[in-house]
């Protein structure tokens, strides 16, 4: 009775801020007015689906979201082994500088990052100076929304992957070195293996946050396609179709519990080895 | 003595600019010109501190500020006293439901924001909170995430510990306090950083929320601030500059603590 009495004040927080309003809109847009009646129907999803620019929409989100995910996860995990297993002043200095995207605006690094990566910004000017001439569209594309989705998530996800890995015991991997095996081969045969848990965690949480960011494709991304989180506001704000609006939010929620599904799965794969 | 590995090192060195570069870019052109900021090189060719000046007197960032200040902390507060109290019940107490209401309190985590955007408006409209502190805080006091990072670090601690409490007479309340709060400070940190820069940092919540002047949060004045002076980017830069600064100033003070309290929290496997 003690534990349900503790659990109540934020299990109640969650249900009624997060979980009762989620199944909320969910049946909202299944509900549909004919001959005077309300009765429930996916024709809001049909007419979504059948949208071109609302499809075009949805891959352009899973792949941008899936490419995002692979070039945070394999540089986060790049810099965790490297603040892992790495001593001297320039593994400090970038202990120190890894965090700083957590601490700055989403707003003003989208700004940041338009100004680096536009025609004639920074990384233009540089590439122009060592020869390249013709560089390509950096921003207000895939290419923007990715990178600056890639800056902004390394920290929490090298956060992540870093404890993980420092929970694997160093006598595992000076073993493994002991009888020869190098470091790459160490580290696919110890370190992955073993960090596996961290590692379906820190890409499930990428995957969802990424998929419903808004800021960074609202400032970043271009006109066509946007991502679903640009899109719903627009029909939201714009168009006056709150109820496409909240229909792609409930696809976007189907597509983000899949991931959370791998997410729970890794939980609980993490209970079974504690017990 | 350490190898020498200076390709290894320039690469290192490399990304760490990347990270560093807009929060340098940001300063910089803080401190420029109108007309350098475009057309003048990254390092200013003149230094205008009365950027900062003209951000200040352009919107009432003292108030905002506060604002920012008040809805974090209390925030933070709030969310580690609900997570902790459901993290000690989720890690140490037996309760019909347990591991299913604990499974169902990490699915929210997977529920997009946009999704709850409308459905929230609208029941903070119903409870009369538009535009109050409350608008800015209830939503967000209990953390799913804070409750797991807590209740993995929990289940860390030896059962016999708590069980040599109970034997000597002591209630679950003060073996929660007494035993498990104060060795799980770190954690508890840990959690509290994350919380307090995701309520600091909140941008489109407390826009849809807030409409007075006076309830406005530093990001929502900033924002406010793009399509007030977007033309004058030093201005706004310097605003940006004004609104990372005391995160930033308090990261760089306690960095190895924030450091280490995010590696020995609950996020280790």
């Amino acid at each position: 009775m003690t534990g349900l009495a503790l659990v109540l004040p934020p299990f109640f927080l969650l249900v009624f801020f997060i979980l009762v309003p989620a199944a909320e809109a969910v049946l909202d847009t299944l509900r549909v007015e004919r001959g005077g009646q309300i009765v429930y129907s996916l024709v809001r999803y049909a007419e979504m689906l059948r949208t071109i620019s609302l499809r075009r929409s949805v891959v352009f989100t899973i792949l941008v979201t899936l490419a995002s995910v692979g070039v945070t996860f394999a540089l986060a995990y790049a810099l965790a082994l490297y603040l892992r297993f790495s001593k001297g002043w320039v593994s400090t200095l970038l202990g120190a500088l890894f965090i700083i995207p957590l601490f700055i605006p989403t707003v003003i690094a989208s700004f940041a990052m338009v100004t680096f990566l536009e025609h004639h910004g920074y990384v233009a000017t540089l590439l122009h100076t060592i020869g390249v001439e013709d560089t390509p569209s950096l921003v207000f594309n895939a290419t923007g929304i990715v990178l600056t989705e890639v800056w902004a998530s390394i920290p929490f996800a090298t956060l992540v992957l870093l404890a993980g890995l420092q929970g694997i015991d160093d006598a595992l991997i000076d073993s493994a070195r002991d009888v020869g095996a190098g470091a790459l081969r160490t580290f696919l045969a110890v370190v992955l293996p073993l960090n596996t848990v961290a590692t379906v965690i820190t890409m499930s949480l990428l995957f969802i946050g990424i998929l419903g960011s808004f800021t960074i494709p609202y400032l970043v991304g271009g006109n066509a396609p946007q991502m679903m989180s640009v899109v719903m506001t627009n029909y939201f704000t714009n168009y006056l179709r709150p109820d496409i609006s909240v229909a792609l939010a409930a696809l976007s929620f189907v597509i983000a519990a899949l991931a959370g599904a791998a997410y729970v799965g890794g939980v609980s794969h993490r209970e079974r080895g504690a017990v | 003595m350490r190898k020498a590995r200076p390709v290894q090192d320039t690469l290192v060195l490399l990304v760490t600019a990347v990270f560093a570069a807009p929060l340098v870019w940001m300063v910089l052109t803080a401190v420029k010109s109108q007309a350098d900021v475009y057309m003048g090189p990254l390092w200013p060719r003149s230094v205008h501190l009365e950027n900062f000046r003209l951000a200040w007197e352009t919107a009432p960032f003292g108030r905002y500020f506060l604002n920012s200040l008040v809805v974090a902390s209390v925030t933070t507060a709030s969310v580690l006293l609900t997570s902790i109290l459901a993290a000690y019940a989720f890690a140490r107490l037996r309760f019909a439901g347990r591991d299913w209401l604990f499974l169902l309190a990490l699915g929210t985590l997977m529920v997009p924001g946009e999704v709850l955007l409308v459905p929230n408006f609208v029941t903070v409209k119903r409870l009369g909170w538009l535009d109050t502190y409350a608008a800015l805080v209830v939503p967000f006091a209990a953390s799913a995430f804070g409750i797991f990072v807590l209740r993995q670090t929990f289940r860390k601690l030896p059962v016999e510990l708590e069980e040599a409490m109970f034997v000597d007479g002591a209630s679950p309340w003060t073996v929660l306090w007494r035993l498990y709060v104060p060795v799980t400070l770190t954690s508890a940190a840990a959690a509290a950083i994350f919380v307090f820069l995701g309520a600091w940092n909140a941008l489109v919540w407390p826009l849809v929320v807030t409409g007075s002047t006076a309830m406005r949060t530093v990001q929502v004045g900033l924002a406010s601030l793009i399509y007030d002076q977007g033309y004058n980017l030093p201005v706004l830069m310097a605003a940006a500059t004004l609104v990372a600064l005391p995160v930033l100033l308090v990261y760089f003070a306690f960095q190895r603590l924030f450091v280490e309290a995010a590696l020995q929290s609950g996020l280790k496997s």
